[in-house]
């Protein structure tokens, strides 16, 4: 078993027509013995307006599917998108040796 | 995906891939209330791989064409606090198309931004805003009203604040009083004089007033008995009102604005912010006036509506001064053990106040703060723990 930690970050608040920033960071810790790959690293930025009687923002649809999806393309009943952005692969095909550690920075 | 045969290594301490996205103008502020959130967030996913393996057990696990073994998608959700810079005006709830942005990838050295950087894209942000609100022509009118209009009240509410330092405390004609009355059985008392210096005040900005109690000796008669003000409590409160739809289509059938139905059930409340501004009215009347500034929190969402799955919220705000008062209460009710404590209650009194979203500076200065407080940046973390199947 060896972990690896996906950190992300971001700072308190945005104002709308700022840049939005964040860092993103794959760990894979020095005691594994092999490298890991990784298929693919995505981001994406949403935005929804919800009921609160609904399901809340971080309850994802689960999938079991390891292709890259669209978030924002989910219908959830009381939930309305009111901001997308396209996922975006970071990375792809990337080998991770024990103790390597990726960034990604969104400033 | 293709199968990869070898493996470039990372040389991570050299190589930081930055990617940037601007936030669209017209977002709803994030909000999470009792009857709808609007919540932004980053949605990071990963996805591992193994290479096929060699071997029969490997071949009866896996698939024997050597194909890679791909694992579960996981995912990381990072919240995003979205700050109202502009007017957010909501849209109609049939014209539903999100906003969109694009996160941009692009390579730079591996440091750190400097605030030279970043006033350089906050110039290329307003530069873009610019040319954008050009290229909409007429049809930006509205908006460019709308700002002057902002900019009308910005120039009042500087100028309120501007007087408030030398009229305050004179009770000058710039500021807007109220008074406070008490109605009871031996007819309508003043109460308090409130005066405040605008009913509009800005995202980050403060509400400033005074309270004067009226009474010299610091009593008046109220039921029958006389009450003092023990205590002060000054409170920005904000509402959640829901906008029933039947409401509204009644009101539109019948040529009239569109009514907001306080319900029950749909009406919640949430103290932004508060202070106590005076404990000292019963002491034989040596204060007999206080003032205050209450902070109107910048994460808070200016006075808007908010439009989720066919319901729509407004968010409104109150100034909510509350005047704790001991004695006045009925003998039945006073006359307890001699000696005993005369008996306290509260009274409330409202005001609307409108919570105006962040001017252009204030924008500017708010995101340089966001920026400078990266240190203490919130951090979301998860682990994905791999497998040997993985």
């Amino acid at each position: 078993m060896a972990p690896l930690r996906v950190v992300a970050r971001t700072d308190g608040a945005r104002v709308v027509g700022s840049w939005f920033q964040a860092s993103i960071e794959l760990q894979y810790e020095g005691s594994a013995t092999e490298p890991v790959w990784v298929d693919w690293l995505a981001a994406q930025l949403c935005g929804f307006c919800s009921r609160c009687d609904e399901l809340p923002m971080t309850k994802q649809v689960a999938r079991s599917s390891s292709a890259l999806q669209d978030e924002t393309k989910d219908r959830i009943a009381g939930r309305d998108c009111v901001l997308c952005s396209p996922p975006h692969v970071l990375a792809a095909n990337e080998c991770l040796e024990p103790g390597q550690t990726k960034w990604c920075v969104f400033p | 995906m293709g199968v990869i045969a070898s493996s470039p290594a990372l040389d991570s301490s050299l190589r930081r891939l930055h990617v940037r996205s601007r936030l669209p103008a017209e977002l709803p502020p994030s909000f999470y209330g009792s009857l709808v959130r609007s919540e932004y967030t980053l949605i990071v996913s990963l996805c591992t791989k193994a290479p096929p393996r060699p071997g029969l057990l490997a071949s009866m696990l896996f698939s024997s064409t050597g194909e890679w073994h791909r694992g579960p998608v996981h995912r990381v959700c990072v919240p995003v606090h979205v700050v109202c810079g502009v007017a957010y005006v909501r849209a109609a709830p049939t014209a539903a198309t999100p906003a969109c942005c694009r996160l941009a990838l692009v390579e730079r050295a591996a440091r750190a931004g400097t605030e030279d950087e970043y006033e350089e894209d906050e110039t290329e942000a307003e530069e873009e805003a610019t040319a954008a609100a050009a290229s909409r022509g007429e049809g930006s009118r509205a908006a460019e009203d709308e700002e002057d209009e902002e900019d009308e009240e910005d120039e009042d509410e500087d100028e309120a604040a501007a007087a408030y330092g030398a009229r305050l405390g004179g009770g000058g004609s710039s500021l807007s009083s109220y008074e406070v009355q008490l109605c009871g059985p031996s007819g309508v008392q003043s109460l308090a004089r409130v005066q405040l210096t605008g009913t509009c005040v800005r995202v980050g900005g403060a509400v400033r007033g005074a309270v004067e109690i009226f009474d010299a000796s610091g009593a008046w008669s109220r039921g029958g008995a006389h009450a003092s003000v023990e205590r002060l409590e000054v409170a920005l409160v904000l509402i959640e009102q829901s906008e029933t739809a039947a409401a509204a289509g009644d009101a539109a059938a019948a040529g009239s604005d569109t009514v907001f139905t306080p319900m029950p059930d749909a009406t919640a409340a949430a103290t932004a912010s508060s202070t106590v501004v005076a404990r000292t009215f019963a002491d034989g009347g040596t204060t007999r006036r206080a003032t205050f500034e209450l902070g109107a929190p910048v994460h808070a969402p200016p006075s808007t509506a908010l439009c989720a799955a066919g319901l729509t919220v407004r968010l409104t705000y109150e100034l909510r001064i509350t005047f704790e008062l001991r004695g006045g209460q009925p003998a039945s009710v006073s006359a307890g053990a001699a000696g005993a404590e005369p008996p306290t209650s509260k009274l409330p009194w409202r005001l609307p106040l409108r919570l105006l979203p962040t001017r252009t500076r204030g924008r500017r200065a708010a995101a340089t703060s966001a920026r400078t407080a990266a240190a203490s940046m919130p951090i979301v973390t998860s682990e994905v723990v791999l497998n040997d199947e993985s």
